[in-house]
């Protein structure tokens, strides 16, 4: 290490002291203090029980667990993706100065800070098999529209269509990305004569692939954990058809009084998101394009 | 087994070795007086918040405290508010910090599992020590939340119980004969496929379901959802499958109770009653002031109707008790008996209207309240002669209500065959079921 | 990138524009629809609340139920809690988390990559199961009944928000680094003479979501408050839908309000994402 590379590590280490300190002093005890609850059986009312990796067991032969895990990839895989198209389409065609921009732009990001109560009546509105909107407008194109949150087989691509009304947080973060664009680079594409689409493709998506993943990233992780809609909405139903994983902890830990049991489900799906994430952050290098050049590994 | 200390595995799961020493560095918490009869004592006291009529309910908790404290000298009480809804919660999470404080309030749903799980103080000995606090003056009936193992842990404030609410109006528009509290299910049926005989209304609302699965819907019938100590489901019973079918024929094939889409669409109009398109529906006490602030029409109180083999119908409340890890158990028995006398269910909570008294000297005051039902005697009726507890109680009852909602839910539906299903819910329910067995050292 | 931006036949260019602008309006309408029922249900008398079917426009309108709803709990003083607490946690993050996501994004040291993955690590950990043990630690400092629980964590940076930041300073040219490093600059005055000023609207980003997620945060209140002076809006709208009675006229006038000061600060942030620093000055 020569002189100036031990001052930047130096520096680093200083940089991110708070998070290191936050880490050791508050966050990683608790992280920790979880995992040991993953051995014992705590009914949180009276004292823990040492079970050995009895609830580990117990969770592969878990039904919920299996169910609630199978609801959760579904809902995932088809809820993530969606959500980066639209929110990043909105975000395109919000990102100008036209007149009205500001107002469209609060109005968009309005269902992320309103109140659940409105949302889920307004959902249960849209949704009615017999009535809602959705369903009415399917049935003027000739199409019979199926009875979403009462089917079992549709109540998740129902929960699915309901998360795109929270694409607030993507449509800023995708703001934010176009905007710290820098100007020389379209400049440089209008003398080459490029047309809007190739800039787009050669400008624009490269140059938001750093934010492009980290909603992708966030995303999954936060979809995987996903609890409010269906605890509101479904509570799980029809059958366990939405039963989350995420509500179907939450049950374990604080109606079942399987807090051990609880935290082992945790546990487990914290090491299928981190292998998740961390076979993204390998991938990334393939297509995540850095402006400034990466400064380590991932 | 081994069973770790307490206090060793507060200390192991709450902190990492860095928290550990934050810890150390804290302030040290003042120690608590060991002279409690000479010392002034301060309780804790923590009550769910319920917007519970159209005053402002904890004011008038604060009052009765106040008023306590002026003829209680040397005990203060602090008074915590917890959402009502995430109660519960918190209590958990103070509970597994060794926290909780001295009084708390506990839901008729979970307080047989609190009790088993040892979070109340045992009250027999210091209610027979007190000659002012009378006992017997709650309903008995009531009593069985509260009760475990022969002894009481628990008082209630309230507890009402759910009968059969009807649109007066409707019923008179109609020509049809009012229920009236000698109804057996074969009239409610009756008059409920007569309202479906017009487009656009329903003559009943409300499936089985839930705690209320059980009182309200098997007893009457003869069935069971389990045996008597909750180690094995019952609900497989010829009687229970009649029970279950009868009103699944009533939804969809007199279609005289809304489907959920329609029910949907009826909730978004403040729930199926209030809209005003169906006659007749479940009610508890505590449901009478939103009614009649809400519904633009005469609306009245029957008996929950008799089955085919008996009458039963499920109530509801909550109560408050002491913990058990309390310091001053004698202050907080004062306290108790302050909250749940006479006096104190009469100033809080009955002359509000917000819910029926569990205490039957009590009534009087609630019968002169506004905003209660027409008919509030059904109430009263019920409470004194055939209200059951909803079940389960049982610690690993909690467990199994996963299953019975599944179940329940595709039944109600119309998604599977009240057989098919119920047999799904023993055979899930029963391993289940079986770990209560530990509890009743068979 | 901005599709608006385009030369050729202005009629085209109008068809063009037209029909961006309905696309936004029937987005604008579905995604506003749910504010707008409360707006609307905020100003009705109870018995219209629910009438089937429903009314959009309130007749009578009535405007006490904001009066009413604001006196059935102590919510000025709860307002007053919220943003002390919420203005706190919105500088605090943006600071904290920008500083640790510059070291992240431009510096370089040994074990960074595996440190990184541990930030975005204690992510992943599903919040219901940490919920007691930090409830016992904060307990422990003696932290319960304060509203230190709900602010001090924001001093060591959120991992959602270092992300982020770290994403948006690696996009930003190292060119710009090393020539100040020649210069003789260390590496704070780098970040904030040329990343900060380069940063604003994912700074803006990172001030608004804390804003927003602690101004509707009810669990924490909820578990390490019981004082009710001490208590704050969403815990108080919170307790007002609670139970067993719902005057929902009242809880959406009080909603309304509480939702207000959000917009407000969505809408005037709105100025630093607006395409105003650019690049091509400095060096390419």
């Amino acid at each position: 290490m020569t002189n100036r590379e031990r001052r930047e590590a130096l520096e680093f280490y200083l940089g991110i002291s708070p998070w290191l300190i936050g880490l050791v002093c508050f966050t990683g005890g608790p992280i920790l203090a979880s995992l040991a609850i993953s051995f014992t059986q705590w009914r949180l009312l009276s004292p823990p029980k040492w079970l050995g990796i009895q609830n580990y067991i117990d969770m592969f032969q878990d039904e919920g667990t299996r169910v609630s895990l199978g609801n959760t990839l579904f809902y995932t895989g088809l809820s993530v993706p969606l959500g980066l198209v639209t929110s990043l389409f909105v975000a395109l065609l919000l990102n100008q100065r036209a007149r009205g921009s500001t107002l469209f732009r609060t109005l968009f990001y309005l269902p992320t800070i309103t109140s659940g109560v409105a949302m889920a009546l307004l959902w249960l509105w849209l949704l009615n098999p017999e009535f809602g909107l959705i369903n009415l407008a399917l049935g003027l194109i000739g199409i019979k529209g199926p009875a979403w949150l009462q089917d079992p087989d549709w109540a998740k691509p129902a929960l699915v269509l309901m998360s795109l009304w929270t694409i607030g947080t993507s449509m800023v973060i995708f703001l934010a990305g176009l905007q710290g664009m820098p100007q020389h680079l379209y400049d440089a594409a209008k003398i080459d004569g490029a047309n809007q689409l190739r800039e787009f493709w050669h400008v624009t998506v490269p140059m938001l692939t750093p934010t492009i993943f980290f909603v992708m990233v966030t995303s999954i992780i936060a979809s995987f954990q996903t609890f409010t809609n269906v605890y509101v909405m479904t509570e799980g139903g029809p059958g366990w058809s939405t039963l989350m994983y995420g509500l179907y902890l939450y049950n374990n830990a604080f109606e079942y009084l399987r807090m051990g049991f609880a935290s082992a489900m945790a546990w487990g799906l914290f090491l299928v998101i981190l292998a998740l994430t961390i076979l993204q952050l390998l991938g990334a290098r393939r297509w995540v394009y850095y402006e400034g050049g990466i400064r380590g590994r991932i | 087994m081994k069973t770790l200390s307490r206090r060793h595995f507060l200390q192991l799961s709450g902190m990492g070795a860095a928290g550990v020493a934050l810890a150390a560095c804290a302030v040290p918490v003042p120690a608590t007086d060991g002279m409690a009869a000479m010392e002034p004592v301060h309780l804790q006291a923590n009550i769910a918040f319920t917007q519970a009529d159209y005053g402002l309910q904890y004011q008038t908790i604060e009052k009765w405290r106040d008023l306590f404290e002026d003829t209680h000298e040397g005990i203060t009480v602090e008074l915590a508010f917890v959402d009502w809804s995430e109660h519960h919660n918190k209590m958990l999470v103070l509970a597994a910090a060794n926290e909780l404080p001295d009084f708390i309030e506990v839901q008729a749903s979970r307080s047989l599992l609190w009790i088993i799980e040892g979070v109340f103080l045992d009250i027999d000995g210091y209610a027979a020590a007190d000659p002012g606090f009378d006992m017997d003056d709650f309903f008995e009936g009531v009593m069985g939340y509260y009760r475990w193992d022969g002894k009481t842990f628990a008082l209630p404030y309230d507890h009402g119980p759910i009968n059969l609410g009807f649109n007066k109006t409707l019923f008179e528009e109609r020509g049809i004969a009012t229920p009236t509290d000698d109804w057996t299910f074969d009239d409610l049926r009756a008059a409920a496929v007569a309202f479906a005989q017009e487009e656009d209304t329903w003559g009943f609302s409300g499936m089985p379901r839930s705690w209320l699965l059980e009182p309200s819907y098997l007893t009457p019938w003869g069935a069971s959802l389990f045996n008597e100590d909750e180690t094995e489901c019952t609900i497989d019973s010829e009687e229970a499958i009649a029970a279950l079918q009868w009103w699944v024929d009533l939804r969809f094939v007199d279609e005289a109770i809304p489907n959920s889409a329609q029910s949907e669409v009826l909730a978004t109009a403040g729930g199926d009653f209030v809209s005003g398109k169906v006659a007749m529906t479940t009610v508890a006490p505590w449901t009478a002031p939103t009614w009649n602030a809400l519904a633009d029409f005469e609306w009245d109180v029957a008996a929950w109707p008799a089955g085919p083999v008996t009458r039963s119908t499920a109530g509801l409340g909550s109560g408050y008790g002491i913990t058990k890890d309390t310091e001053h158990p004698e202050a907080a028995w004062e306290w108790l008996a302050w909250m749940t006398s006479a006096e104190g269910l009469a100033f809080v909570w009955a002359a509000s209207g917000a819910s029926t008294p569990p205490r039957k000297s009590v009534f009087d005051v609630y019968f002169s309240a506004p905003g209660i039902a027409p008919n509030s005697q059904a109430f009263l009726d019920a409470m004194d002669n055939y209200m059951q507890i909803g079940r389960p109680v049982s610690p690993y009852g909690a467990e199994f209500t996963a299953i019975r909602n599944r179940e329940m839910d595709l039944i109600n539906n119309g998604l599977k065959p009240v057989a098919e299903a119920v047999a799904d819910m023993k055979n899930d329910g029963d391993p289940i079921l079986a770990k209560n067995r530990e509890l009743y050292g068979s | 990138m901005s599709i608006l931006q385009l030369s050729g036949g202005s009629i085209l260019r109008l068809i063009r524009l037209f029909g961006i602008y309905l696309l936004l309006l029937f987005g604008a309408v579905l995604f506003t629809a749910p504010f707008l029922w409360m707006l609307s249900t905020s100003l009705k008398t109870p018995e219209l609340v629910f009438t089937h079917p429903p009314q959009f426009i309130p007749n009578p309108v009535q405007f006490r139920n904001y009066m009413e709803g604001w006196q059935r709990l102590p919510f000025t003083r709860f307002t007053l809690n919220t943003v002390i607490i919420t203005s706190h946690n919105a500088i605090m993050d943006t600071l904290v988390s920008a500083v640790v996501g510059f070291s992240f994004a431009r510096l370089r040291a040994p074990g960074k990559d595996y440190l990184f993955v541990l930030v975005l690590a204690t992510m992943m950990v599903p919040y219901e199961v940490t919920r007691v043990p930090l409830y016992i630690l904060f307990s422990r400092l003696g932290w319960v009944n304060t509203l230190l629980p709900l602010m001090i964590p924001t001093w060591f940076g959120w991992p959602f928000f270092i992300f982020l930041l770290r994403q948006f300073f690696t996009t930003i040219p190292f060119d710009l680094d090393d020539a100040a490093r020649m210069d003789g600059c260390h590496s704070f005055r780098i970040f904030v003479q040329i990343l900060i000023p380069l940063s604003k609207p994912a700074l803006a980003a990172v001030a608004i979501f804390s804003f927003v997620s602690n101004w509707n945060d009810f669990q924490g209140p909820l578990i390490y408050l019981s004082d009710l002076n001490q208590y704050t809006l969403a815990l108080g709208l919170r307790m007002m839908q609670g139970g067993r009675f719902i005057f929902i006229h009242q809880v959406m006038a009080v909603s309304i309000v509480s939702v207000l000061p959000l917009l407000l600060i969505f809408f005037s942030a709105q100025r630093y994402f607006i395409r105003g620093v650019t690049l091509s000055g400095i060096k390419a």
